[in-house]
Formats: structure tokens, sequence, C-alpha cells
């Protein structure tokens, strides 16, 4: 015997799909940073994402993609962050040893507000471009959880390694040579 | 006398219009209250009213500063925007995904309406069509009980004297 389907069956399925087709977009958009860390666990290299954002000095805009062709240093921190403040020394000092090999470190100022961002980078006397991202921009492009966290691009644009606690100097004179020694 | 009332006209109303331009332009045009309900302290993850500490209260000073310079809640939940990101916002934006927080509600809410509807229509469809049979069968079985059947009438007769007092 054939069962009679009802009217309702077909719009009630077609609802049913339309809501997993959302619930999958919204996942897709948060991009797990369980997955750069695989991918760098296992000797990967997977390209960083490119997201346009405002200079901390003045209006402009920039993205990883303005610097292809250097090792950059992405180091996400905030003002009112203790770790981060304690790496600052040591990362500004990676920078001017580094930066005429091609080297360069992106700050990017996390959940705070410019002025405070700009009192912290004139306290550390930081001299490398910094940027403002977004907190949730910064938790779904690299899975950021916790300030500070830092990751480390090759001249193509991927990301090689990445630290998701303050660096210090024997983190950073050991993972940043070998990068910038590789062929351009 | 023609000019004369002319120019009485326009003075009349400049001076309708004067007094209106500083009420259009009254300070302030928010208050931190009425903001600070609405805005999340990013870092802390709950709306700034419920907040403490320091950025929170460095929060709190920038809206004040914004406040002070006689911007609308409008133009200060934009610049909190250009300074945190959309998080700040305590309610989902209403453009791309986040639209979405807006729209499958109110669609559930129609489905449900609707569900609700068709079921309303099928019930009473299906109570007629039983109503329709009932009374059919009445208008049959009257009178014509079949051969060894009791008669029309006969069983209501029998409850009836089952529950008489």
């Amino acid at each position: 015997m054939q069962r009679k389907r009802s009217p309702y069956a077909m719009p009630a399925m077609l609802a049913v799909a339309a809501l997993l087709a959302l619930l999958a977009y919204g996942v897709a958009q948060t991009r797990g940073g369980d997955q750069i860390d695989r991918t760098v666990a296992a000797g990967k290299r997977e390209f960083a994402p490119i997201r346009t954002v405002k200079k901390l000095a003045g209006n402009e805009t920039t993205s990883l993609a303005d610097y292809r062709g250097k090792v950059v240093l992405l180091n996400f921190w905030a003002s009112w962050c203790d770790p981060c403040k304690a790496e600052s020394p040591a990362i500004e000092r990676a920078y001017e040893k580094y930066k005429d090999r091609g080297f360069v470190v992106l700050g990017a100022g996390v959940d705070d507000l410019t002025r405070d961002a700009q009192a912290f980078a004139r306290r550390y006397h930081l001299t490398y471009p910094i940027v403002k991202y977004g907190s949730l921009n910064a938790s779904r492009d690299f899975g950021t959880r916790a300030m500070p966290e830092s990751f480390v691009i090759d001249r193509r644009g991927r990301i090689v390694t990445l630290r998701r606690y303050q660096v210090d100097d024997k983190w950073l004179n050991a993972n940043i040579p070998p990068i910038l020694a590789e062929d351009r | 006398v023609i000019r004369v009332a002319r120019l009485a006209a326009m003075l009349a109303v400049f001076a309708l219009l004067v007094p209106a331009a500083p009420a259009w332009a009254a300070c302030p045009k928010t208050s931190l209250p009425a903001i600070e309900d609405e805005v999340m302290c990013p870092i802390c993850g709950v709306p700034l009213a419920n907040a403490g500490g320091p950025q929170a209260e460095h929060e709190r000073e920038y809206i004040r500063d914004h406040v002070d310079a006689c911007q609308s809640k409008r133009q200060i939940k934009d610049a909190l925007v250009a300074e945190y990101g959309e998080e700040v916002l305590a309610m989902p934006g209403s453009s791309g995904f986040d639209l979405a927080a807006y729209l499958v509600p109110a669609g559930g809410l129609l489905l449900a309406a609707l569900a609700l509807a068709a079921g309303a229509l099928r019930w009473r469809r299906g109570r007629d069509d039983d109503d329709a049979a009932g009374l059919g069968a009445g208008a049959e079985s009257a009178g014509h009980a079949g051969p060894g059947e009791p008669p029309a009438g006969a069983d209501l007769d029998k409850d009836l004297q089952r529950y008489d007092l």
C-alpha cells in the first residue's frame, strides 16, 4: 500500500535544509584555530588569511598582501595584557636585528582604543607598523583565543610557525633566521 | 508699503528660525547610560553596563568624550565599531550573516503560524466531514434497521435508562 505524503512535508524539509545550510555557512565562516595548529604541527604551510585592516596611525589601511616578499611576524597584542608588555621589547629587538634582511613585524592591536594602543606603542618604543584588528576577526582568521599570539609568515604569505603565548628572544632567534634564509 | 511689508515678513520668518537653531543643536544629544546598555565591553565579554575594571572605564571615558563633543548615539556607536569592531555592539548587525539573527526567528514564527493555520483548517474540514457522515448515517438508519438489529434510537434509550436516577 502506498502512503499518502503530506502536502506540508516538502516545505518542512526545505525549511530544515535551509536552516542546516545557514548553520554550515556560519560554522564555515569561523576558521578553527585548531586547523592552523594542526597544519603547522604537520610541517605543512597554509596561506594566512588576507584581511584589510586600518593602520593605527592615520586613516590608511593595509593587509598582509602588502608584505608579500617579506617574512612577517604577525603579533596580536593588547595594551591591557601583561604578557604583551613583557614580550614587546624582545619583538622590537628582533625587528631591529632582522629588518634589513626582509623581516617585518606587523603588530595587531586587539580590543583596544586607538589612544590606548598608541600610548602602548610609545611606551614600549615600538617602531614597526601596527594595525587595529578586531578580536572577532582575529578569532575567525587565526583562531586567536588570548593575547598575545604570534604567527610567522613566509615570503609567499604562508604560516610557518606560531606561538599562542608570549614570545622571547630565544624563540624569535630560533624561528626567524631559518625562514629568512629560504629562497625568495 | 509693499516693500516694508515684505521686509517685515522676512524678519518675522528669520525671528522664528533663530530660536529653532539652538534647540536643533541642543547638547548633549545622548548620554552614557543610554549607550552602555547597547554596547559590549569586548575585553570583559559582557554588556558595558555590567562591566567593571580599567578597560570598561576607558570605554566609558571614550563614550563620555564623544557625548561631550555633542555626537549622537548613532555616531558614537559607529565610532566604537571603528575602534573595536562589530563585536562591540550588543545586538547583531543588520547586514550579512548577522541578518540571520533576525530573519530566522521571523521565518520560524511565520512557518509556525502557517502550520497552525493549516492544521486548524484540516481539523475543521475533518470535523465537517465527520458531521456530514454522521448525519448521512443517521438519516439512512432511521426506521431502516436491518434484520436482527435493534431499531434506531434503541441504543440511546438503553443508555438513558442506565443513567436514570
